[in-house]
């Protein structure tokens, strides 16, 4: 009995300290989280892309002690991101493309920065594009929930010593020229291709780039999509007909093999449409030839590109939002902008900068920057960003049918659009 | 006198527990209770909230789910894209089971005999198995090659033209449960050869003093004797295989559709994969918990089916 009270005692005061450690902790955190304005910024790009952002951030954190910034890169980005908004741990700051800025934003996860911005001194919405402002605003509101951070357009990189060798102009000479145009692009493209190489390397999933050539209408509003058209049919007709027809560009089965990005670094092709990401890695694997990129060609006197962003979102959840909204300020600030220019890894946003010589001058000398910002108009096509990724991938799975010659271009659209209107009745 | 028990007046009906037997039974819970606790939190808790979520439209992100009792389930049989899964799924595990596993048994019984660099040829053949299945999917993504894959270089000695494994719907499935023999025959070879060393040789010298045959012998003895461990490797491959999710996905990858891991045209679209594109891609949690619970009951339905049949086939003694 008395080595049992004794034991029950003993129980008892451990509780009580234990209790008192974790209370004690407890207020000390609480102390704790309102000074430190530590600001937790999640990021896909692995160790690299972690170490350029860091150095974007230097000066802003060396100017605001008080802040910190913890950036995490965790490889499978999307699910982890999936499972720390349901798990109710999300981070302050995140990356977010499409169409996951949608799928966020219907969810009411997302934190509305418009009250951030009217209040800011450092954010100017003119020096913005609005079509791009309006990609991470809500679609009835207008509110800002997410401030985009860079763009990227597809242009086409070249392989300045193939043109060299085979006596063609270069296409950024013929672009000089006024002469860039569709059947021109064909036409080089088609001297280019040998039995080694290919004139174009184009990877058929991203169709969507030659769409607005021939189909600018094919999103009918914010609900609807037109794809069983005679125009969205040629469009996808044009992206086969490079392959089949033409026979500049390597096919669905042979891209398996060995990727475009891969096949234009070994030199089996002279031409690759893609878009600004790909100037940085082939910058660091220093290539074994002359290289540039020029806009996309015209057709009919002008030029389409696709246009790919990303944003900086704040949830709704995070935990400091007034030192999360402080970093975003920065970041798609002058100075945190001038810095993503040097760096050379995407197109500012701030059209002030992307049109500095700042940007116009980086990467490295000769280097076409004006590229990737020549198509004046080039702007996401915004509607299409509303849908969420199922669309993308019904779409990607049924034209894959065409550009692998399991379907026809007509049959495919026909059923593409049966599918599309069903996703959009649940 | 049993110990644990201490005789008390006759007509009470009672025994009494010693202090003994009872500090027994606290520990034993101690001991297990952290395992059952493990088990009840990460097993039986997630499989009765996977339930309770096939039973809502929710999006995992989305803060407030939609009942809809059994909609998920509507839909999935009138979903052709989860139909053509669960054919696909069926079509894989009859593949490995069907080939897989007689590889295995083969090997087994093969290496079970004393042969020049037996032991080399056993860890040879159990290497795939320990070898992480991010890396062989990445490597088979070259063998599988079209036009540099060592298996069509392979099969041109042969005479036989080149496959087009990774983008061709006739052939993707074929290369999948290719890989996957390549990958997991080591595993059921190393069993069975556990398998044949408890066979007892006397049955052998008896059948060899009878003057039975090398088949009559391995269909008489080695079989039926090895059916217990026979059923074992059924019973884990199909559940395995039912499965069957990162190889399909890896293998996948990067095709120029922007696919889901599913292959060309679904060719290689699985019941797990469908659940996982459902729940992180297309943000439809609650139809991937559906399938999730449907894959569950077949899974405990052939299981039952296979435990009620061994009774036919299964010899645990002579």
């Amino acid at each position: 009995m008395k080595n049992g009270l004794k034991f029950l005692g003993i129980i008892i005061v451990f509780t009580v300290l234990y209790s008192l450690s974790v209370f004690a902790g407890g207020q000390e955190e609480a102390k704790t989280a309102k000074a430190s304005g530590t600001v937790t910024f999640m990021m896909w790009g692995g160790a690299t892309e972690k170490q350029v952002v860091q150095g974007y951030l230097a000066p802003f954190l060396a100017k605001n002690p008080d802040i910190k910034v913890e950036i995490s890169t965790p490889p499978n980005y999307g699910d982890v991101l999936q499972t720390m908004v349901a798990g109710g741990t999300p981070p302050d700051v995140c990356y977010l493309g499409f169409p996951e800025f949608v799928q966020y934003l219907k969810a009411g996860q997302l934190l509305d920065l418009e009250k951030y911005a009217d209040k800011s001194t450092i954010f100017n919405k003119k020096d913005f594009s609005p079509a791009h402002l309006a990609s991470f605003s809500d679609r009835k509101t207008g509110d800002l929930y997410s401030i985009p951070k860079d763009w990227s357009t597809y242009v086409v990189y070249y392989n300045d010593d193939m043109f060299r060798k085979a006596g063609l102009p270069s296409p950024l000479e013929l672009y000089n020229k006024g002469e860039w145009t569709m059947d021109k692009f064909i036409e080089v493209a088609q001297k280019l291709t040998t039995d080694k190489t290919s004139g174009l390397l184009f990877n058929q999933g991203r169709w969507k780039t030659f769409v607005p050539y021939f189909a600018p209408n094919w999103i009918k509003g914010v609900d609807k999509l037109d794809v069983n058209t005679p125009q969205f049919i040629s469009a996808v007709k044009f992206v086969d007909d490079l392959t089949t027809k033409y026979k500049i560009n390597p096919s669905v089965d042979q891209f398996s093999d060995m990727s475009p990005a891969d096949r234009f670094s070994q030199q089996k092709g002279a031409m690759y449409i893609i878009g600004r990401w790909m100037t940085m890695r082939y910058i660091k694997s220093d290539l074994p030839f002359k290289w540039n990129v020029v806009p996309m060609p015209k057709k009919n006197g002008k030029a389409h590109t696709w246009v790919d962003m990303v944003g900086y979102a704040v949830m709704k959840d995070a935990k400091n939002p007034d030192a999360a909204w402080k970093v975003i300020e920065y970041l798609t600030g002058p100075e945190g902008q001038a810095a993503v220019a040097r760096s050379g890894h995407a197109i500012p946003i701030r059209l002030s900068i992307a049109n500095s010589d700042i940007f116009l001058n980086s990467v490295r000398p000769g280097f076409n920057n004006e590229a990737f910002v020549a198509i004046k108009d080039a702007a996401p096509i915004l509607v299409f960003n509303n849908f969420v990724k199922i669309f993308y991938d019904t779409m990607g799975k049924e034209l894959n049918n065409v550009f692998t010659g399991r379907k026809t271009a007509e049959s495919a659209c026909a059923e593409l659009q049966k599918k599309i209107d069903k996703l959009l009745k649940e | 006198m049993d110990s644990d028990v201490i005789a008390v007046p006759v007509g009470s009906g009672k025994t009494k527990m010693s202090l003994r037997r009872k500090s027994e039974i606290i520990w034993g819970f101690i001991f297990v209770g952290p395992v059952v606790l493990g088990i009840l939190t990460f097993m039986a808790f997630p499989t009765f909230y996977g339930f309770y979520i096939s039973m809502f439209k929710w999006s995992i992100i989305g803060k407030h789910p939609l009942f809809i009792g059994f909609g998920n389930y509507v839909k999935l049989i009138n979903d052709p894209d989860f139909l053509k899964a669960f054919w696909n799924t069926t079509v894989y595990v009859a593949g490995i089971i069907f080939v897989c596993v007689p590889l295995s048994l083969l090997l087994a019984y093969l290496f079970n005999k004393k042969m020049p660099f037996g032991e080399t040829l056993k860890v040879a053949y159990y290497l795939p198995v320990i070898t992480m299945m991010v890396a062989v999917a990445m490597v088979w993504r070259w063998v599988l090659s079209t036009d540099y894959g060592i298996l069509n270089y392979f099969l041109g000695f042969f005479g036989i033209k080149k496959i087009a494994w990774l983008s061709d719907p006739r052939w993707a499935m074929p290369g999948l449960i290719i890989m996957s023999i390549w990958k997991g025959v080591g595993f059921n070879m190393v069993l069975f050869i556990a398998g044949l060393k408890n066979i007892p040789e006397m049955y052998y010298e008896a059948a060899d003093i009878d003057g039975a045959s090398s088949s009559r012998k391995f269909f008489q003895i080695t079989l039926p004797l090895l059916s217990p461990t026979t059923l074992f490797i059924l019973l884990t491959t199909m559940m395995n295989s039912f499965q069957i999710f990162s190889q399909a996905l890896i293998l996948f990858s990067g095709a120029s559709d922007n696919s889901t891991g599913a292959g060309p045209d679904n060719a290689c679209n699985t019941i797990v994969l469908y659940l996982y594109n459902n729940a992180f891609k297309w943000s439809s949690a609650g139809y991937a918990a559906s399938q999730a619970v449907i894959l569950f009951l077949v899974l405990v339905i052939l299981t039952v089916v296979q435990l009620k049949l061994q009774k036919r086939w299964v010899h645990y003694e002579v």
